[in-house]
């Protein structure tokens, strides 16, 4: 569920087309934000497709989980009661829960007293409430939970999702994440990270690795994946799974100003660990998916961070996000989703018309798409406040 | 004529609001059908619940309830208006025990009361009096006639009396009260009705009516007891 492209298939034509999703706020009158530009992938506020049952008690970010759930389940051949529902669990990210919902409650509290916030507003507005959707609608009742570290969340999940498997503990795992960040409050809370794009014009509004970088556009949507243990995948008739996640790595930053404290450093071994847990080196790498921040600083980190491992231009990287936002719990998902479709395609998707690489950085930026043999690909996501993610995503094919 | 203050149509648009239960599946004809086999979970119900709430400033104690046309009579019982109220009240100057006795010998009522044609004891027993009373033909020739019990309490002073055969009235309450006081004794009236919705007068109309009649009869039983009371008191001196 992108900005520039609903469902896998029109996404997909969106990012090797380099098609931008990005456009005015038309949610509500954002005049007194510093935010013009966003990624939306509905302007109405109620999605289409949705049970009204589910919508009245869930938040615009669950209803993209929900809607996401109901094709990757299809597109996966998977239909759950045909599984013990121990063996079927939810591990989605979320960076912000459900912030339309709860903005909506907390007014009618402070504006109209207590007994006008709405009972479900105690199951809408967590983070964990699109895993327990999920959870009920579709019987999964084996271990389920939430990641919550902002865009680096997407990548956790999915890691921790991974480890279900891998332990044993679940047969098949929905994972992902979602975010709805262009509500008021919402974009209240980004503006303090200081990293909101201002510009108005969507084509130069969000340029990673671009001298003229000056920031991200928020988008909404994200992405919900079918994990299985290939095994389990095989017995049941699966003949081209996407790919595999390989391998995982995540660390934190030093705080700011801490002796030995670099702004790559965590990240490169994030990076590291990722690799490590893949068993891969640098050079297998064939494609990384950035993080992609879009401020000089950031950039700079990620950028000094794949040159520490991959050497300078040492393998392409590309960054489709730069053309539908930034989508914190649900952007590094559909990251996995676009390197997945990129192994499968043997195409890398460009980070899009606009963007020039600042030759400084070292970076291969990919600008047009870029046919390739494909078979490794790193995914990299950072999170506000320090978080470092890193996944290996692998071909299944030789 | 007062019709139900929340219909069941608008009823059922509040539940779809609030549940996003489509309200073609809730307009069922199958009364059997629970709030949970529409689809309604329970917070569901609580959402649609506050909803009216906060709608109409009323509580709900919907416990126990299983069907949504329950719960909309539920509602509609606590929207109704409280019932009507009528108090009047005269000072009598007599002797408590002469204005006890003339005012609770129900079967003399037609000669202290002018709006009685008759009083007909049906049944007594202790300090309970069941009757029968009959207007004087209203103005069409129709005569009103009711059946009401009566429970008199000498020691506190209290009367209290309700009407069997109800009439025009869904119900009708009353309370009689006699209190010693330097000037004499208050008598205080207190009626507590409420019309039906058939009835020739609404609970306002009668109201008017209870409080003008009421003045009407206190000022001729005061006149008529203290008569009573004078007459006693020259009897007493001629003796």
């Amino acid at each position: 569920m992108a900005p520039n492209g609903l469902g896998t298939k029109e996404f997909w034509a969106a990012v090797l087309e380099g098609r931008s999703g990005l456009g005015p706020v038309t949610h509500f009158a954002a005049d007194g934000f510093p935010v013009r530009t966003v990624g939306e992938v509905f302007a109405d506020d109620t999605l289409p497709g949705v049970d009204p049952r589910l919508a009245v008690q869930t938040d615009r970010w669950s209803q993209f989980a929900l809607l996401a759930t109901e094709e990757a389940l299809a597109d996966a051949g998977v239909r759950p009661q045909e599984f013990s529902p121990y063996d079927l669990a939810v591990i989605t990210a979320s960076s912000s829960g459900g912030n339309a919902f709860g903005q909506r409650e907390i007014a009618a509290l402070w504006s109209k007293g207590p007994r006008h916030v709405g009972p479900y507003q105690s199951i809408a507005w967590f983070y964990a409430a699109t895993t327990g959707q999920l959870s009920i609608r579709h019987g999964m009742k084996g271990p389920c939970g939430v990641s919550v570290a902002e865009q680096a969340g997407g990548l956790d999940a999915i890691a921790q999702a991974r480890r279900a498997l891998l332990h044993g503990d679940a047969a098949l795992v929905l994972t992902g994440g979602t975010e709805a960040p262009l509500s008021p409050y919402a974009l209240a809370c980004q503006t303090a990270s200081g990293r909101l794009s201002r510009s108005a014009d969507p084509e130069r509004a969000y340029l990673p690795f671009d001298a003229a970088a000056h920031g991200h556009v928020p988008g909404e949507g994200g992405a919900i994946l079918v994990l299985e243990d290939e095994e389990g995948a095989r017995a049941r008739g699966v003949e081209a799974p996407y790919g595999e996640i390989a391998g995982h790595g995540a660390t934190f930053d030093p705080a700011p100003g801490t002796p030995g404290a670099s702004s790559s450093g965590a990240l490169s071994r994030a990076v590291r660990l990722a690799l490590a847990d893949a068993g891969v080196r640098p050079e297998e790498v064939d494609v990384v998916f950035a993080d992609a921040a879009g401020t000089p600083e950031l950039d700079r980190a990620e950028a000094d961070s794949l040159s520490e491992v991959f050497g300078p231009f040492g393998v392409p990287v590309t960054a489709p996000k730069a053309r539908y936002g930034r989508l914190y719990a649900g952007g590094a998902p559909l990251d996995v989703v676009t390197a997945l479709l990129s192994l499968q395609e043997q195409v890398i998707p460009p980070t899009g018309p606009g963007t020039v690489a600042d030759a400084g950085y070292g970076v291969d930026l990919v600008a047009e798409p870029r046919a390739a043999r494909l078979r490794t690909a790193l995914v990299i996501a950072r999170g506000h406040g320090g978080f470092n993610s890193a996944l290996v995503v692998r071909s299944l094919t030789q | 004529m007062t019709a139900a203050p929340l219909d069941y149509e608008e009823f059922l648009t509040i539940v779809a609001a609030c549940t996003g239960v489509p309200l073609e599946s809730l307009r069922t004809d199958d009364p059997t059908l629970t709030i949970d086999d529409l689809g309604v979970d329970s917070l569901g119900l609580i959402n649609v619940l506050t909803e009216v709430e906060n709608r109409y400033d009323i509580r709900l104690d919907a416990e126990g309830l299983t069907r949504f046309p329950e719960i909309c009579a539920l509602i509609n019982e606590q929207l109704r208006p409280a019932p009507a109220r009528t108090e009047n009240s005269v000072v009598i100057d007599a002797p408590f025990d002469l204005l006890w006795d003339m005012t609770n010998d129900v079967a003399n009522w037609p000669n202290l009361f002018s709006e009685y044609a008759t009083a007909e004891i049906l049944d007594q027993h202790g300090d309970t009096v069941r009757f029968r009373l009959a207007l004087h033909p209203d103005d069409d020739g129709k005569v009103w006639s009711w059946v009401s019990e009566r429970v008199m309490d000498r020691g506190n002073g209290t009367v209290r009396a309700h009407r069997v055969e109800t009439g025009p009235f869904e119900f009708m309450d009353i309370h009689w009260a006699y209190v010693q006081i330097d000037a004499g004794v208050s008598m205080r009236w207190v009626q507590e009705f409420r019309m039906k919705p058939d009835a020739p007068l609404d609970d306002t109309g009668m109201t008017h009516r209870i409080n003008a009649n009421s003045k009407v009869q206190m000022a001729l039983i005061k006149e008529r007891v203290e008569a009573a009371a004078r007459a006693n008191a020259a009897t007493a001196v001629a003796r």
